[in-house]
């Protein structure tokens, strides 16, 4: 008997931390098709917001998604390769070099920024272009791609799989692209996913980074929020949440997928 | 014997790591075509780094050379070698069903698609997998991969098959029954083969030579018949089977051993020395007797005798001087004595 009070005063206590962090975001996804906040949901559903905001923001929305698959090409072309090599060596040396890979995972995304903002602002072309952007991402992202992979390859004993295939006459590219990359595919994907969604949400660099010519979807997000009527900002909010939601959702059923295996 | 055979000869191939160590002293090793040789020894006597710098996954140190045939194949890579290798863990593609398995190799070597199936099956029959083809390596039971990494290892017609403690990752009825499944392989196709193992009787099943390592050195080369009666150093007699000190002969230039099968229980007459039993281990085909006979160490006796045997028995016992071992004082300064 005490143990079903106990469960049912768990449960609530559970409902209301949930309810605590989903209702805002379910009010402020309807807010942002309402016609007027104010008034409430009674006042009438619009798509009116939403249009408003494709059009004031719409190239924030395609320079995100520019930057971030930018981002996932360059983090796959280093981050694979880097995690091949720094798996198959031992030695300090490797693990010196991979805490530095990381170490922007513990760096504020500020203090990256006005490092490169002091180191290159210089360049005022590579300054100006959302290329500026992409690099802070890179270095942003490069980590999770890097530990990603890192995991999986540490886990399957992929030295002796590679040994076995050049046993059976394999060249180096023939093991990378049939032993390699198939048995890191799972480690790969979650990587990618994190980066993009990584790269989608970013704002502390990109913040510090952008120009007026290169604003992304957060830093557009911040801007509206500034400056915008309430429903504008949430209607702008739930495109955000349109995009990252299934992206967050792929990551959750890759890691329930490959702790499965 | 397979005509297309390969004779392996090694001269003065060494190993010393990047850290210093030195895991192979500089050897020569000469492998007849077709034959099986077992590289024996405790681990770290450098029987895997031998076997890694015949496969060419590890280069031997400057000076050493490799031949198969008359070819010099020192500084050619793994993969041009033309061998097959069965590992440890078997190292099967996770990524691939078991069919993909086996042609991997063939694959590689761009074989036509009719002659890849062709000797996949060829393959899943004489390895007796054909209901497997389909499954993925992860719903394989030990054995069975144990069949699969084999069959993908002969499956591109090797010139030699290396085998890396293949059966040690099994348990012991499956380890029993694959040796001999490999031994009447190996002999079927005649394919020269260096086996690694520390299984004294994995070896003494296999090989048609044993070549007993310790300490990065290569200790004894000889049939098994010979290892076994004639070993050369106290090291190699204790590492393939049990041997006791004869207690009565005493020679400060010769050590006299004995193995615990050919020591004769007897009347107290004709024996050579009296001895306490003070265990008995009985075994059903024979009874292990641990006998003290008043020296530091006891001697262990098997005996096939229909006896009740007890503790606290005192037995008489006697060794033909035939079946006695002789070894040089000089040569054991140096070997490990390996408690049995």
């Amino acid at each position: 008997m005490r143990n079903k009070w106990l469960f049912r005063a768990q449960l609530i206590f559970t409902l209301l931390v949930c309810s605590f962090l989903i209702v805002p975001v379910i009010l402020s996804a309807l807010a942002g098709i309402t016609q007027n906040f104010f008034l409430g949901i009674k006042s009438g559903i619009t798509l009116h917001w939403l249009g408003e905001v494709w059009q004031l923001y719409s190239g924030t929305i395609y320079l995100s998604l520019l930057i971030a698959i930018w981002c996932l090409i360059a983090t796959l072309a280093i981050g694979v390769p880097a995690a091949y090599v720094l798996a198959k060596q031992n030695g300090k040396l490797a693990r010196f070099i991979e805490e530095i890979i990381v170490l922007p995972i513990a760096i504020p995304g500020l203090a990256i920024a006005l490092a490169l903002i002091i180191n290159y602002g210089g360049f005022r072309d590579f300054r100006t272009s959302w290329g500026f952007i992409l690099v802070g991402h890179i270095l942003y992202t490069l980590p999770f791609m890097l530990r990603s992979v890192l995991a999986v390859l540490s886990s399957t004993n992929f030295h002796e799989l590679e040994e076995s295939a050049a046993s059976l006459g394999a060249s180096f590219w023939q093991r990378f692209f049939t032993i390699i990359l198939p048995n890191a595919k799972s480690g790969i994907l979650a990587g990618a996913l994190m980066v993009v969604t990584l790269s989608i949400g970013e704002f502390n660099l990109t913040w510090m980074l952008h120009t007026p010519e290169t604003k992304t979807l957060p830093v557009g997000l911040a801007d509206s929020y500034a400056s915008m009527r309430l429903e504008v900002a949430s209607a702008y909010t739930l495109i955000f949440f349109v995009m990252i939601i299934p992206l967050l959702i792929a990551m959750q059923k890759l890691s329930q997928k490959t702790n499965k295996v | 014997m397979n005509p297309t055979a390969t004779s392996i000869k090694l001269t003065n191939c060494a190993k010393t790591f990047a850290d210093g160590t030195q895991a192979l002293k500089p050897l020569n090793l000469t492998v007849k075509a077709g034959e099986t040789i077992v590289l024996l020894g405790p681990s770290g006597c450098g029987k895997t780094t031998l076997l890694r710098i015949i496969a060419g996954l590890e280069a031997t140190d400057q000076g050493g050379e490799i031949y198969f045939n008359q070819q010099n194949m020192t500084s050619i890579a793994i993969e041009k070698r033309n061998i097959g290798m069965v590992f440890q863990s078997y190292a099967l593609f996770p990524n691939m069903s078991v069919a993909q398995n086996i042609v991997y190799g063939l694959k590689i070597r761009k074989l036509k698609p009719q002659a890849i199936k062709q000797r996949l099956d060829e393959m899943l029959e004489m390895m007796q997998i054909e209901a497997l083809a389909h499954r993925r390596i992860d719903q394989l039971s030990g054995g069975q991969r144990q069949r699969v990494a084999l069959a993908r290892a002969i499956a591109v017609r090797p010139n030699l098959l290396l085998l890396d403690e293949p059966l040690t990752a099994l348990d012991a009825s499956l380890r029993d029954r694959l040796r001999s499944e490999i031994s009447e392989l190996l002999q079927k196709l005649g394919i020269t083969s260096i086996y690694v193992t520390h299984d004294q009787s994995e070896a003494m099943a296999l090989a048609d030579r044993i070549v007993v390592m310790d300490e990065g050195r290569i200790v004894q080369i000889g049939s098994p018949y010979d290892i076994y009666h004639r070993p050369k150093n106290e090291f190699v007699a204790n590492f393939v089977g049990n041997v006791n000190q004869h207690p009565h002969v005493f020679n400060t230039d010769y050590l006299t051993l004995f193995r615990p099968e050919d020591a004769e229980i007897v009347e107290p007459s004709k024996g050579e020395f009296e001895a306490k039993i003070m265990s008995v281990l009985f075994l059903g085909d024979k009874s292990r007797l641990t006998l003290d006979c008043g020296f530091k160490k006891p001697i262990y006796v098997d005996t096939t005798l229909r006896q009740d045997f007890k503790t606290g028995m005192t037995i008489s016992i006697y060794v033909e001087p035939e079946r006695l071992i002789r070894l040089k004082t000089t040569d054991n300064s140096s070997a490990a004595v390996k408690e049995s």
